[in-house]
């Protein structure tokens, strides 16, 4: 798992929840690293499953809610760090179709070794569109708390109806509906 | 409490700095490495382009590619020797644009021209001069594209010296044959000056009877006694023999046009395979080209041997280099025939026969060349066609003919021989050709 999902992950507990809440749950975590993270790092994703527990149990709130919750922080983040090359798509589908084949591709040529959870795609017609995700991570919610954010952001009315295609979160059918 | 909390974030950043430190000098290196290996792999691609430049460049034969569309995309300088033009000429061509022979028409017929073997086209150079170029033409596949190479021999001055060497040896064959040629129109100018000779006693002896027959009708207008010429007539009839003269002059002069038309044929047929043949293939009647070799043959034939034809009707006319063909024909049948004479040497009285047949054979024309000699060993029947092979004694056979016969047939007309032999009991070799040369 890359350090920068750790990095933005304490970024959004600090900025609505404050150091102290992120200290506390660094400690109660005894990580190994004793919670030291940088962006360009490699860490395991066991650690970042024990923070997010950690966190939920701090903050009483369920982990899918506040990995949502992170993932559309997180679409923030990315959005605007590489506003640059995200500027000429101008829908969420538009964008959301050039995940698998152009920003995963732009995302290896920075970090050749990632490990990145693939997409296919199906349009049954012009106002929809299925994306079926799959990783070797159960970040399924993630996935999702992106998606919406990503809706959000180009203000488009869609309806997003996920279906999980196996129970521990490592692969699901998100359908995404524009609705008028 | 508070300044603990920020005394645990303050290790935490530096933890993380020193590890974001860390890592870059690792990326640092990595990057160094990397640079060094392609640095290495530059000078080694450098190192290789360079070779095979100059593999390209000092190659003796023309190395020419092309894309898929037929845009030349390499053009060395063997290849601008070959056909006159500079690189930069070339590359505004089309391959197919330098022969005169090759065309892709719209690209989907390129691969109608990559053949397991090299093969002849011809092409008009920068001076208009025409070359013979072989051209063995590859296609190469890969993932980015399918590109062709073509390798091109100038094979100008080597099918010269080849035609020239052609003629030397037709020459050859006429020389050697001009002996029996001799003999063969002798026989036939003997009788018909025998019966030349014959008539023109005949005449004179008419002449004198006819002098007698004026004597008797000036004698009869006179109203003058007639019986002292009549008694004269009668005795010269007897003298020269009248009825015999009757009898005998029509079949004089039937043996003499028959003799002069005998001659006539001969020299028609030394003639046509003396004839130096054109640079270009015409459609000619198979069976008469057979013809023509026999007759100039005869002489080296006749006397060991029976010639039997079976000539099939529905033979088509075959488009050839008439040329090659007769001097292909001549060797089968000379070597038939000095076969049957070899084994005449310990059969005395076997009596050797040469037959010819021909048939259409669908859009080709077999022709089947056997004969009663000696036949073959399996060695010497896997040996024939190289060339300066021969079981024949020094100053019979060179080891051309047989040699020829499989570059006239088979590279120049695209056909095909096969060969039976049983040592002892003969040989018959069978060839198809084409009735339209392939492209």
């Amino acid at each position: 798992m890359k350090g920068v999902v750790f990095t933005n992950l304490f970024e959004l507990v600090e900025s609505e929840f404050g150091y102290e809440t992120l200290d506390r749950v660094l400690e109660k975590c005894e990580l190994e690293n004793d919670g030291a993270y940088t962006s360009v790092g490699t860490y395991t994703c066991g650690e970042l499953v024990q923070i997010v527990s950690a966190l939920s149990e701090e903050l009483n709130m369920p982990i899918p809610d506040l990995i949502k919750f992170f993932g559309g922080y997180l679409f923030g983040q990315f959005f605007n760090a590489h506003a640059d090359m995200l500027t000429e798509y101008t829908t969420a589908f538009d964008l959301l179709l050039a995940v698998e084949e152009i920003i995963h591709v732009e995302v290896k040529k920075l970090w050749a070794h990632a490990e990145l959870p693939t997409f296919e795609y199906e349009r049954p017609s012009d106002s929809e569109l299925v994306m079926i995700y799959q990783s070797t991570r159960p970040f399924a919610d993630l996935c999702e708390g992106l998606i919406q954010a990503c809706v959000e952001h180009y203000d488009e009315p869609i309806e997003i109806r996920r279906e999980n295609i196996s129970p521990d979160g490592t692969s699901a059918r998100f359908h995404l509906c524009l609705t008028c | 409490m508070e300044q603990e909390v920020w005394q645990r974030r303050v290790n935490r950043e530096r933890a993380a700095r020193n590890e974001a430190e860390a890592f870059l000098e690792s990326k640092s290196r990595e990057l160094y490495l990397a640079n060094q290996k392609l640095t290495k792999m530059a000078d080694a691609w450098r190192y290789e382009n360079e070779k095979n430049q100059a593999i390209l460049d000092n190659a003796a034969e023309g190395i020419v590619t092309f894309e898929a569309d037929g845009n030349i995309a390499t053009f060395n300088p063997a290849a601008e020797r070959i056909f006159g033009i500079s690189i930069e000429a070339a590359m505004l061509r089309n391959f197919d644009e330098l022969f005169d022979d090759i065309r892709f028409g719209d690209g989907a017929e390129i691969d109608s021209y990559v053949l397991d073997e090299a093969k002849e086209y011809c092409a008009t150079d920068a001076n208009g001069n025409t070359r013979v170029l072989n051209v063995a033409l590859t296609k190469a596949e890969s993932n980015r594209a399918i590109s062709f190479v073509a390798v091109i021999q100038d094979r100008t001055k080597k099918r010269a010296l080849e035609a020239q060497l052609a003629v030397a040896q037709k020459m050859e064959s006429v020389g050697h044959l001009a002996a029996g040629i001799a003999h063969e129109i002798n026989t036939p100018i003997q009788y018909v000056g025998d019966n030349t000779r014959f008539l023109q006693e005949a005449f004179d002896d008419l002449t004198g009877l006819l002098g007698l027959y004026e004597k008797l009708l000036f004698a009869v207008e006179q109203g003058a006694a007639t019986d002292t010429v009549i008694n004269e007539i009668q005795k010269s009839a007897e003298e020269i023999d009248l009825e015999f003269l009757a009898e005998e002059i029509p079949q004089a002069t039937e043996q003499a046009i028959n003799g002069t038309g005998r001659v006539a044929k001969i020299v028609r047929a030394m003639k046509e395979f003396s004839h130096p043949g054109t640079e270009k293939q015409v459609a000619v009647a198979i069976n008469h080209v057979l013809e023509t070799a026999a007759t100039v043959s005869r002489n080296e034939w006749k006397y060991v041997a029976e010639m039997e034809t079976d000539f099939g009707e529905d033979v088509p006319d075959v488009t050839c280099y008439v040329g090659d063909l007769n001097q292909a024909f001549l060797n089968l049948i000379v070597n038939a025939a000095h076969a049957i004479e070899k084994r005449q040497e310990n059969e005395p009285e076997h009596k050797g026969w040469i037959r010819i047949s021909t048939r259409r054979v669908d859009e080709q024309v077999q022709l089947i060349f056997s004969d009663n000699g000696c036949g073959m060993s399996n060695d010497t029947k896997e040996k024939i066609f190289q060339p300066f092979f021969t079981t024949k004694p020094v100053g019979q056979g060179t080891g051309q003919g047989m040699s020829m016969v499989q570059r006239f047939i088979v590279e120049r007309h695209s056909g095909s021989i096969s060969v039976q032999s049983q040592e002892g009991a003969g040989s018959e070799i069978s060839i198809l050709l084409p009735v339209i040369p392939p492209r």
